[in-house]
C-alpha cells in the first residue's frame, strides 16, 4: 500500500486547509511606503480521503504564485491561518518540516532548465532527495529511483550521465516531477508545470498528473494561466483575480457555466483551437488601464458591464451559488 | 496571384565558430513559401522549429551568425521586384517601416526606456517622412486615436505602461506608416488572456483597414484560429504543411498537423488528449529523409531515405509528406 494513502486516514480529514490567507506586501519607494495587496482572504481547502487536482487560475499578478510560496513555506503570511493535515504550516520547526511537511508536500516549478543546475547531472538531485530525506536504505538507492523514474515514463539508464540542456524540456519537466515524488508526497504544488513545455509534449505532463492523482492518490495544486488545460486536468478550480478569489467549484461548473462576470468574459476569450468558433464581438480594454488599484468595492467594477454604485463601494461577500462560491453582488439575494 | 514576398528554396543556418569548433544549425532548410496581399499567414510550430528564423529572413535582417546558405528572397511592392539578400543596407532601412515592419514580442524591451513614447514616434516618423515635430505629433496622435488609444499615451514613459498598452502602443508605432507588410513575432505571448484577445482584434482590424498583409507567429493554436487565413505548419526547419485554416484544424493531412492539432485541449470536451511521442530533433544534426518519421506512427521505409516533397492537394493545400505523395488515393494519415 502507499504509505502516503495510511498516514491519510490517522489525521484530519482536511489535507490543506486554506482560511482566509491574505499577504500584504509593503513597497518602499523613498520615504514613501505603499501596499500590495497579492492575496487578501483566500479561502479553499484540499480533502484528504479524496486525491484531486485542484487548479488555480488567474492572470499574472492575481496572486497565485504568492499562495503556492505560502503553502511552501517561502513567504510568510500577513493573516489568515494555513493548515496543513490540522498542523499551521507557519509554526512548525524546521526539523518538523523536514522530517515530515516537505516528506508531505513537495514543489514543481516553471521552468525545469532554471530548477536544475546545468552543471549537475541531472540524476544527482534524484538522488541527494533520497538520501537527504532518507527515504530508503543506500543500498536500495538505485533501484528505487529508477522505480521512481518509471512512474513519470522515464528510466534510470536513460537520463543517467546527463545533464539538463541534454533532455528536451518535456523530459527535463518530468525529471522535475520524478524528484518531487522521491519522498512519496501527498502534495504536489505545480507552479505553471507546462508553460515551458512545447505544444507537442505539453499533455504528456498534464496526463501525468492524472495518472498520478489516479494510481499513487497524489493530490496536485495546478497553478497556471491555461485555462484549457485547467479544464482538461482539474477536478475542482478556483479563479483568482487581483488577490481575490472570485468563483472556485467543480471545474465543469466554473468553466462549464461560470456566473462571476469576470469568469465569464474570460471564458468567452479564451481563443478556441476551432475556426468555426472564432470570437464574436469585440472587446473593449478601456477600463483596464486606467484601473486603480483601490482597496475598496469589487475588483471587477472597472471592467464589468454590470456593475452598479454598490459593487464600486462595498466588497462583495462568497456565495455559495449552484455548488460552487462566488464573490459577486448579482447572486447575494439568493 | 499575386504575391507581397516570397521565398524559394530558401535555407538560412546559423553558423558559429569558438575555439576551432564550428556549429551549424539549419535553423530553415529548404522552405518555398508566397505570402499573398491582403492576407493573414500565421506560421505556427513548436519552439526550435525555425519560425522565428523564418520572420527574420522575411525582415531581411540577416545577421551573423545566421546565413542565407541558398535560395532566394523577393519583394514585390507595386510593380517592382526587390531581391531581398542581394539589397543593400540601406535600401532595406529604407523599406523597413514605411513598406515591412515588425512588431516584436516582448514589447517592455523594444520602446527605448528613456525617450517619452511621443518622442519615439517622432524618432519612426522622420526617418521615413519629411516633417516637423508638430506635424508627427498631430499625425501620431490621430494614429492612435484612430486605434482607440488615448493620446495621454504620447506624455509617457514605457514603463508606465502596462504589458497589454505597450504591446498595443509597439503596434502602432509599426503601423503608423501604413506599410503593406507587417510581420509581427509572438505578439501576445506574454499577455493575459482578456487582453490578448484584445490586442489580436487590434491586429485584425489594422490589416483590414489598411488592406495589409500580416504574417503572425506564434504557438498558439487558439490565436491562429481566430486570425488567420491561411497556416504554415514548420517543424524542425521544415514547412510540412501549408493550408486554409479551415482546412489545416478539419482536416488536417500530415501526421504532425494530426497530432497538433488533437492534442489541443478543448473547453468543452475532457476527453483524453494524448501528446506526440519522443521529442523534437535538435536543428544541428536532424534526422535523415522526413524530420518527423523517428516520431511518426505511420512512417514508411523511405521515410527515413528520402525528403519527402511539398504536394499540391489542390485548393492551396500542401504536404510534405508520403503518405499522400506517393500513395494517391489512400487514407491520409
Amino acid at each position: 500500500m502507499n504509505p502516503g494513502k495510511a498516514r491519510a486516514t490517522s489525521n484530519s480529514s482536511m489535507l490543506l486547509d486554506i482560511e482566509s490567507l491574505t499577504k500584504i506586501f509593503n513597497l518602499r519607494q523613498g520615504l514613501a511606503t505603499t501596499q500590495l495587496i497579492a492575496v487578501d482572504q483566500a479561502n479553499f481547502s484540499l480533502k484528504s480521503d479524496q486525491p484531486e487536482i485542484f487548479a488555480l487560475a488567474g492572470e499574472s499578478g492575481s496572486g497565485k504564485t504568492t499562495v503556492a510560496r505560502m503553502i511552501l513555506g517561502l513567504t510568510e503570511p500577513t493573516s489568515g491561518r494555513l493548515r496543513y493535515r490540522g498542523k499551521d504550516i507557519t509554526q512548525l520547526s524546521r526539523r518538523e518540516k523536514k522530517s515530515w511537511y516537505f516528506r508531505e508536500v513537495q514543489p514543481i516549478f516553471q521552468n525545469p532548465f532554471a530548477t536544475f543546475s546545468p552543471l549537475k547531472r541531472i540524476e544527482t538531485y534524484l538522488f541527494e532527495t533520497a538520501v537527504n530525506y532518507q527515504i530508503v536504505d543506500k543500498c536500495q538507492l538505485q533501484p528505487y529511483v529508477d522505480q521512481v523514474l518509471s512512474s513519470v515514463g522515464l528510466s534510470l539508464a536513460e537520463i543517467s550521465g546527463r545533464y539538463p540542456n541534454e533532455l528536451s524540456g518535456g523530459q527535463a519537466q518530468r525529471v522535475s516531477v520524478a524528484r518531487a515524488l522521491i519522498t512519496n508526497p501527498t502534495l504536489l504544488i505545480a507552479d505553471e508545470p507546462v508553460s515551458m513545455v512545447d505544444a507537442s509534449l505539453r499533455m504528456s505532463i498534464v496526463n501525468l498528473f492524472r495518472e498520478l492523482r489516479d494510481q499513487k492518490g497524489v493530490s496536485v495544486l495546478y497553478i497556471t494561466h491555461d485555462l484549457a488545460t485547467a479544464y482538461y486536468a482539474a477536478d475542482r478550480i478556483a479563479v483568482m483575480l487581483r488577490g481575490w478569489i472570485i468563483e472556485s467549484g467543480p471545474v465543469e461548473k466554473v468553466l462549464g457555466n461560470p456566473l462571476h462576470p469576470y469568469t465569464q468574459d474570460l471564458k468567452k476569450s479564451i481563443p478556441t483551437p476551432n475556426p468555426d468558433k472564432k470570437w464574436g464581438d469585440l472587446i473593449s480594454l478601456e477600463g483596464f488601464d486606467s484601473e486603480a488599484l483601490t482597496n475598496v468595492g469589487c475588483k471587477y467594477a472597472s471592467r464589468c458591464a454590470e456593475a452598479t454604485d454598490m459593487c464600486r463601494q462595498q466588497t462583495p461577500e462568497s456565495v455559495e451559488k449552484d455548488g460552487r462560491q462566488v464573490k459577486c453582488f448579482l447572486y447575494e439575494a439568493t | 496571384m499575386s504575391f507581397l514576398a516570397e521565398a524559394k528554396d530558401l535555407r538560412a543556418y546559423y553558423i558559429t565558430r569558438s575555439y576551432g569548433v564550428e556549429r551549424t544549425v539549419k535553423a530553415i532548410d529548404d522552405i518555398s513559401i508566397q505570402i499573398k496581399e491582403g492576407e493573414i499567414l500565421s506560421i505556427a510550430g513548436e519552439s526550435g522549429c525555425g519560425k522565428s528564423t523564418l520572420l527574420k529572413v522575411l525582415l531581411g535582417a540577416i545577421d551573423p551568425p545566421l546565413r542565407i546558405v541558398g535560395g532566394t528572397m523577393q519583394y514585390r511592392f507595386g510593380e517592382d521586384y526587390y531581391d531581398v539578400l542581394s539589397m543593400s543596407v540601406d535600401d532595406l532601412k529604407k523599406k523597413r517601416w514605411s513598406q515591412i515592419s515588425y512588431i516584436p514580442q516582448g514589447s517592455m524591451h523594444v520602446l527605448n526606456p528613456v525617450r517619452k513614447i511621443g518622442n519615439t514616434f517622432h524618432d519612426f516618423i522622420v526617418t521615413h517622412r519629411d516633417l516637423d515635430k508638430q506635424e508627427t505629433g498631430k499625425m501620431a496622435r490621430n494614429y492612435l486615436g484612430r486605434l482607440g488609444l488615448s493620446a495621454e499615451v504620447m506624455n509617457v514613459y514605457p514603463h508606465q505602461l502596462s504589458g497589454g498598452m505597450r504591446q498595443r502602443v509597439t503596434i502602432a508605432l509599426a503601423t503608423v506608416l501604413s506599410p503593406k507588410l507587417v510581420l509581427a513575432d509572438e505578439p501576445t505571448t506574454a499577455l493575459d488572456v482578456l487582453v490578448q484577445r484584445g490586442v489580436v482584434q487590434l491586429l485584425k482590424e489594422v490589416q483590414q483597414r489598411e488592406g495589409s498583409t500580416l504574417v503572425l507567429v506564434s504557438h498558439d493554436m487558439g490565436v491562429h484560429a481566430n486570425l488567420a487565413d491561411r497556416i504554415a505548419i514548420l517543424y524542425a526547419g521544415k514547412l510540412v504543411e501549408i493550408a486554409k485554416t479551415e482546412r489545416i484544424f478539419n482536416s488536417p493531412t500530415h501526421p504532425y498537423t494530426q497530432y497538433l492539432i488533437e492534442s489541443l485541449p478543448r473547453l468543452d470536451d475532457k476527453s483524453d488528449r494524448t501528446s506526440i511521442p519522443g521529442r523534437p530533433p535538435t536543428l544541428e544534426n536532424p534526422p535523415k529523409g522526413c524530420r518527423f518519421h523517428p516520431r511518426c506512427p505511420h512512417a514508411l521505409e523511405v521515410c527515413g531515405q528520402k525528403v519527402p516533397p511539398l504536394t499540391d492537394l489542390g485548393n492551396g493545400h500542401q504536404t510534405a509528406c508520403f503518405l499522400v505523395s506517393e500513395v494517391d488515393n489512400s487514407e491520409p494519415g
